[in-house]
């Protein structure tokens, strides 16, 4: 049969606050623990949620692309507040 | 009569409560509608979606239960302009469901507050709102951990523009850090309200602390009186005068 061979992809989506929306945790991280510890290279965080998901696919644009189309149809992270970035790394076998 | 539904998910928990304060106090009929219902009827006056913690808060408040079938029938009911009220994790499913704009996300103190807030009615038009007086200021407990209200500039000066902000909550007292101090808003046409704070806990008369009014409960009874109103308008008609 001459059917496209799927690969797997690790397919990674994180969502981080807007600008606009301040993000309180980071505040306290960089205030409480960062800022007054012996890293003072570091001037400042933002926290943000990672997901790491597997995906079989033909190629890697279309396991992007699905994943992205997910993550706007069903919401996965809220487009109001946040943004949303999918990066990809292909699964060794 | 008047029958409201009350959509249950996994994991609410004030469901019970909506319903003591409207079959004891209000005399109306409810039922408890479960979330994987894919179809329920139109004879429905109101819908209230109760406060808890829908499907364990897991990925955000409230996204979860928007996306399960029960929520297709409510925004079919929110379009036909029945009046939907969203409490607390309620109007969290309501935001994240798109019937109203905006997100609620973590409160910028990082903790869950529980405690005696003061409102200010900012509209007092909408069926949830009606027996207020405008600007007229109540209690009432809150009780969330993503309880602040966020909007782009666009959308929060078209709530200004269209007077949909319901509730603002007093100056010097914004428990979550909301935008504008919102604790409550609406859609476009009023029948659709979103609000954090518990109306329904002011019920017992145990919990509010002593000598405050139990002036929140007139959420209820504004609802009552709206669906009141438009009963006998509907018979009105009928009768043909």
């Amino acid at each position: 049969m001459n059917q496209d061979r799927l690969n797997q992809f690790k397919v990674t989506v994180t969502v981080e606050n807007k600008k606009y929306v301040n993000d309180p945790e980071g505040e306290t991280i960089f205030r409480d623990l960062i800022s007054n510890s012996k890293y003072s290279g570091i001037k400042s965080i933002r926290t943000a949620k990672t997901f790491t998901l597997l995906v079989e696919s033909s190629s890697e644009r279309d396991a992007i692309k699905s994943v992205q189309n997910m993550c706007e149809e069903l919401r996965l992270y809220n487009p109001i507040v946040s943004d949303c970035t999918v990066s990809i790394k292909k699964e060794d076998q | 009569m008047i029958k409201i539904g009350i959509p249950v998910f996994p994991g609410s928990n004030c469901d019970r409560d909506v319903e003591k304060v409207l079959t004891t106090l209000f005399k109306v009929k409810t039922e408890f509608l479960w979330y994987n219902k894919e179809k329920i009827s139109s004879d429905y006056d109101a819908i209230i979606i109760p406060g808890g913690f829908s499907f364990g808060d897991r990925l955000r408040s409230g996204i979860i239960a928007a996306h399960s079938p029960i929520m297709d029938e409510v925004k079919r009911l929110a379009k036909d302009g029945i009046p939907i009220l969203g409490i607390c994790n309620g109007f969290q499913i309501l935001v994240e469901s798109e019937l109203l704009p905006g997100a609620l996300i973590k409160n910028d103190s990082l903790k869950f507050m529980c405690k005696w807030s003061k409102l200010i009615v900012k509209n007092n038009k909408t069926p949830f709102t009606n027996n207020f007086k405008l600007n007229q200021t109540f209690s009432i407990p809150i009780a969330n951990g993503e309880g602040r209200y966020v909007a782009d500039k666009e959308t929060i000066s078209n709530l200004q523009k269209k007077n949909q902000i319901v509730f603002q909550y007093q100056e010097n007292d914004n428990p979550g850090g909301s935008f504008e101090s919102i604790a409550g808003i609406c859609n476009e046409k009023g029948n659709v309200v979103g609000m954090m704070p518990h109306p329904e806990r002011v019920f017992e008369k145990l919990l509010p602390k002593m000598g405050l009014p139990q002036d929140a409960l007139k959420i209820f009874g504004s609802l009552t009186n709206y669906l009141g109103k438009s009963m006998i308008l509907k018979t009105k008609i009928r009768r043909g005068y």
